[in-house]
């Protein structure tokens, strides 16, 4: 269940870009592995991070993870969803769970991205 | 041996099962490098009998607060601890029991640590407390980590006023992290100086402002003005406070703090030597996933029912290791269990009772000391069960004195907050009786008279 | 063993106690205080006063005691039964361990007064850190940390201030084997140092080659338990030593485990420069619910002038003296001088025990260890084929493949037949890992129950893996919901819950 829209990182994020701006969220595999997310912390709207920049943390009952951004850029949106409902997260890690919307300094560290047929290799070896 | 179960023959017998003979063929494969190879050099073991014993010679050369009459204070104070809560902290399910991680089979501890949390938010006006901590010094140390990793100032500003103690243990856990700490100063009424804190707190942004309350020199600082002081300034306010003042003084959360920390040895803990005390921690719901021990919440079982468990347990070190902001593990657990015990036993007739009790016996005792020639109340704002006396000679001639005739005055204070050597501070609880306090008044007539001689 | 009630899930029968804020009513009083006969003060200001009073309950006395008591039934304890906690070493807490720390004269002095009035205590305190050092093997002992991983930061303030009196301020790492316990790097980080962390072999031993290529001029030094979590002894230890010494570093040990060498090897004779004992598992302390417990370090001799001050001392006249050096005046980690009530409470143990009863304690958590180890090893697998210390690591992974039950489930199972679960998914190094420690005060009969439980759970996980899915059943509350704990703090009573 790897959506082809999408890029993936070696650490269970996507990210579906829409022009300028990406969103951003973790994939099934990370929110199952978590177990029940019962926390997300996120960045404050109008932040700047470098790729590789951990921006978040999501917490389930007895492990944290920490959201590392897939690019480099401005943060213009989070979703309020699903810091009020971090169950989200488990239910629709792909759609309603998404984390944060990020307009793209960087346009090209898209292309060092896994698709989705490398990131179903990675779960799958 | 004591508590071994096991005789010779079982000790055979379990070896046969697994085809061994001798009980040193388990230890067989420790290098030879590291062996001991010779007896431990101490006494061979006592009989129960003489344990006892042991320790009846050594408690007999000591002398507590239950042979004299005690004034001390500082942070801890010899206070009424009623029968109750040695029956059941004796208890095997409490004394015993392991940390809750199983809550199936804890919920007494767990249920007793929710009620705890309870209490001291109904008493702090905080929304969230944790299960406990060390003692208030450390408490303390870790709040002002909290504050400064929350808001990223790495600066904490610690008063003059407070317990020294304390502030030792917060410079000593500061250093450690590379935290600068800077000192606000003390007025001439022995509270916090307003227009230097001010001053200070403009000259470098700090993270955490620490306000004692009632302070280290038992006077009850102008909470409201200060704390507005610090968060104009972008500080976190961290009330230290006496809980027992909590019955009748104005809340933390009334004056805005964001942190509370505090020294609960008062609700029903032996004073020990100095431990084992009780910390506590309170804060702000905004604060409630950044700081550390562990806290207990309500929820529901597979079968309905209500049930508590340790929660928000991603912020200890069992599950973020080195990311972790507090390393604490064991806590203080039995005596968080004497205090709910106590507070269930204060009840809401007793708090009110329990903080007038203080008050009028140290206003009685000022009043005795007013009227001695030669002694002063250099700082005559308002306190709760402490004060400084300044004496005309110094403190600590007074202290010796005072021990002679089976009392123990007080603190000399040389060196704190302004303070010289005839200063003295002095404690007064709910177990102090007007006839003592009366005597000591006479102590320190005939002290400032003629001189009074040591010991 | 195994009887139709036991299997049957059945509800537990008794009562919920409720909530101390739903009890009593007003008026109602339990703590009373002495009348007073002198003058009435003046009224508080209305502006030092809190806008209204604590919402306290108000229970009488005899309301009190029942409802603590109510609470107390819902906790297993050790009289219950066993505690096989692995890296908890939850033996029997000797009960004149008690009567003495609670004698007067002890249990009522001020930390304020005056050594002359304290000369019992101090010389109790100083024969327990004389014993401690001897036990260990160090020369100088601090009692005041108030828990093991206090003792960890203590060790650390040691090893730090040490380096830097030698001008050597660049050593801020610290190694740490991965099978460690968390507050290792926990204790690391807040002093500020970053803690590097070592792959370990399988069996949770050190590997010698990654040793070597992560020491240097960053190195201050290493945290080691040993036994490690996994109850095998570091036999390498001496190699260790000199490897991280000649790189500069100092040797920190954990001494959770120091329940399987007492008498045997002493972490000074190892090559450790610091360790850190936890009195409420070694000495018998009582773990009270979580605390208070006691975390004392012991020390090579040249690190003693780093210890915190006031140091007891005795006098050429026999008396004892607290000394303040002023390297230690601005350094405390304590208001006063430790968890002194849990320091009595484990000198009392050592002196019941005495050199021969503490070596006999060794050898007998040892052989309960291994005893149980060889009975278990057909109901579940064994990590290693080694002979054990003190505790072994077995491993759920086999039940969980064959019957797709978890380690999680026997842990709960077992609470069904009165036992507590053992240390469960720890180390981290061991898949599904169950850890269990017995120690010397469980006779061979309850060892024997234990495995008889083991195998009658087996049973069940073969024939019905749903009735451990939904275990305990016997329990006063079923398996609880911690993920609505998290999500939805409910933190403090403010009423009934309507769930």
């Amino acid at each position: 269940m790897v959506p082809g829209d999408r890029k993936y990182t070696q650490e269970h994020e996507w990210i579906l870009v829409d022009g300028a701006n990406g969103t951003v969220g973790v994939t099934e595999f990370a929110a199952h592995e978590l177990g029940d997310i019962v926390f997300v912390e996120l960045p404050a709207i109008g932040s700047s991070f470098k790729q590789g920049d951990a921006v978040g943390t999501i917490e389930s009952v007895k492990a944290v993870a920490d959201l590392y951004l897939p690019v480099s850029g401005e943060i213009v949106a989070v979703n309020d969803d699903v810091t009020a409902s971090p169950e989200l997260l488990n239910g629709d890690p792909f759609g309603r769970g998404w984390l944060v919307k990020v307009k793209l300094s960087v346009p090209a560290e898209l292309d060092a991205l896994l698709d989705a047929g490398a990131y179903g290799e990675l779960l799958g070896g | 041996m004591p508590y071994v179960p096991h005789a010779d023959e079982d000790i055979r017998q379990m070896l046969a099962v697994m085809g061994l003979d001798s009980i040193d063929q388990l230890f067989d494969h420790l290098p030879a490098n590291v062996r001991l190879g010779r007896d431990l050099d101490l006494p061979l073991g006592l009989s129960e009998e003489e344990v006892r014993g042991w320790f009846r010679c050594a408690a007999a050369r000591n002398h507590g607060q239950g042979e004299l009459v005690s004034f001390l204070g500082g942070g801890v104070y010899d206070t009424v601890i009623p029968a109750v809560i040695d029956a059941l902290v004796s208890r095997s399910e409490f004394l015993t029991a392991y940390t809750p991680y199983q809550p199936e089979v804890s919920q007494g501890t767990l249920q007793a640590i929710y009620e705890w949390q309870s209490f001291i938010c109904r008493l702090t006006g905080m929304a969230v407390a944790n299960a406990s901590m060390y003692d208030g010094a450390t408490a303390l140390a870790e709040a002002c980590a909290v504050a400064v990793h929350a808001n990223r100032k790495l600066l904490v500003v610690l008063p003059a006023t407070l317990n020294p103690r304390w502030a030792r243990v917060v410079r000593t856990s500061m250093r450690g992290s590379g935290i600068q700490v800077s000192e606000a100063p003390a007025g001439p009424q022995g509270t916090i100086d307003p227009d230097a804190l001010k001053k200070l707190l403009a000259s470098a942004p700090a993270g955490a402002f620490v306000l004692p309350n009632p302070n280290y020199l038992g006077l009850i600082e102008p909470v409201d003005d200060l704390a507005a002081i610090a968060k104009a300034a972008g500080a976190t306010v961290i009330a230290a406070v006496n809980p027992v003042s909590l019955s009748l003084l104005k809340t933390p959360a009334e004056y805005g703090a964001d942190l509370v920390v505090g020294e609960a040895q008062p609700f029903g803990i032996p004073c020990g030597w100095g431990g084992p005390l009780l910390g506590f921690l309170a804060c702000t719901d905004e604060q409630k996933r950044r700081i550390p021990g562990r806290i207990v919440g309500r929820t529901v079982d597979n079968r309905g029912n209500n049930g508590y468990v340790l929660t928000l347990q991603t912020r200890e070190q069992h599950i973020r290791r080195e990311k972790a902001t507090s390393n604490i593990c064991s806590n203080q657990g039995l005596n968080m269990m004497r205090a709910t015990i106590y507070l269930s036993m204060l009840g809401a007739g007793g708090l009110a009772a329990l903080g007038e009790a203080n008050r009028v016996r140290i206003e009685a005792l000022r009043t005795r000391a007013r009227a001695v020639a030669g002694v002063t109340i250099p700082f005559d704002g308002p306190v709760f069960n402490e004060t400084v006396l300044r004496l005309p000679k110094p403190a600590a001639e007074f202290r010796a004195f005072a021990r002679s005739r089976g009392v123990l005055a007080g603190i000399p204070l040389d060196g704190v907050a302004g303070c010289g050597a005839n200063d003295l501070l002095v404690a007064v609880t709910e177990k102090r009786s007007a006839a003592q306090i009366d005597q000591y008044g006479a102590l320190l007539a005939e002290f400032a008279a003629v001189g009074g001689k040591g010991k | 063993m195994m009887s139709e009630d036991v299997k049957k899930p059945s509800r537990w029968l008794g009562e919920l106690p409720g909530s101390v804020f739903d009890k009593g009513g007003p008026g109602r009083r339990g703590l009373t205080f002495a009348r007073w006969e002198g003058a009435p003060a003046p009224e508080l200001p209305a502006g030092l006063r809190r806008a209204a009073p604590a919402d306290f309950p108000a229970l009488s006395e005899p309301e009190v005691m029942r409802h603590f008591t109510a609470l107390s039934n819902l906790n297993h304890h050790i009289e219950r039964g066993m505690y096989p906690l692995g890296s908890c070493t939850m033996k029997y807490n000797p009960r004149v361990n008690e009567q003495v720390a609670a004698m007067a004269g002890l249990a009522d002095l001020h930390p304020e007064q005056d050594v002359a009035d304290i000369q019992g205590l101090l010389g109790a305190l100083l024969h327990l850190e004389n014993a401690l050092c001897e036990i260990t093997g160090f020369a100088a002992c601090s009692l005041m940390p108030a828990a093991g991983a206090h003792g960890e930061y203590l060790g650390m303030l040691v090893i730090r201030a040490w380096h830097q009196s030698r001008g050597d301020t660049a050593r801020d790492e610290i190694l740490i084997p991965d099978s460690a316990h968390g507050t290792n790097p926990a204790s690391v980080a807040i002093m500020g140092m970053n803690p590097r962390t070592i792959a370990s072999r399988p069996d949770g031993r050190i590997d010698l080659d990654a040793l070597r290529s992560a020491v240097g001029p960053r190195t201050a030094g290493i945290m080691i338990t040993n036994p490690n979590t996994l109850g095998l002894f570091e036999n390498d230890i001496r190699e260790v030593s000199r490897i991280v010494h000649e790189a500069g570093g100092r040797l920190y040990m954990d001494g959770a485990n120091l329940n399987a060498i007492l008498g045997k090897a002493r972490p000074g004779d190892m090559g450790f420069d610091v360790v850190h004992m936890n009195l409420h598992k070694t000495m018998s302390t009582p773990h009270g619910g979580g605390g208070p417990g006691a975390g004392p370090i012991c020390v090579a001799a040249d690190l003693a002038p780093f210890l915190p001050g006031p140091r007891i001392a005795q006098a050429a006249d026999g008396s004892f003296t607290l000394e303040r050096l002023p390297r230690q005046d601005d350094t405390s980690i304590h208001a006063y001088y430790g968890n002194v009530g849990v320091c009595l409470r484990a000198l009392a143990y050592i002196l019941r025990n005495g050199s021969d009863g503490l070596k006999r304690v060794t050898e007998c958590a040892v052989l309960n260890a291994n005893y149980l180890r060889h009975q278990l090893k057909d109901v579940i697998e064994i990590e290693h084929a080694e002979g054990c210390l003190h505790e072994f690591v077995a491993t759920g992974s086999g039940w969980k493949r064959d019957f797709g039950v978890r380690t999680l489930d026997i842990a709960k199972r077992l609470l069904d037949y009165g036992m507590h679960a053992p240390t469960v998914y720890f180390p981290l190094i061991v898949e599904e890992a169950f850890m269990v420690e017995p120690t010397e005060t469980e006779s061979r009969e309850s060892l024997d129950r234990f495995v008889a439980v083991m195998k009658a759970i087996r049973i069940e996980a073969e024939t019905d893996p749903d009735l451990l899915h939904g275990a305990p059943f016997h329990t006063p509350v079923g398996r609880m919901d911690e993920a609505r704990a998290a999500r939805d703090p409910d933190l403090r009573w403010m009423g009934p819950c309507n769930c």
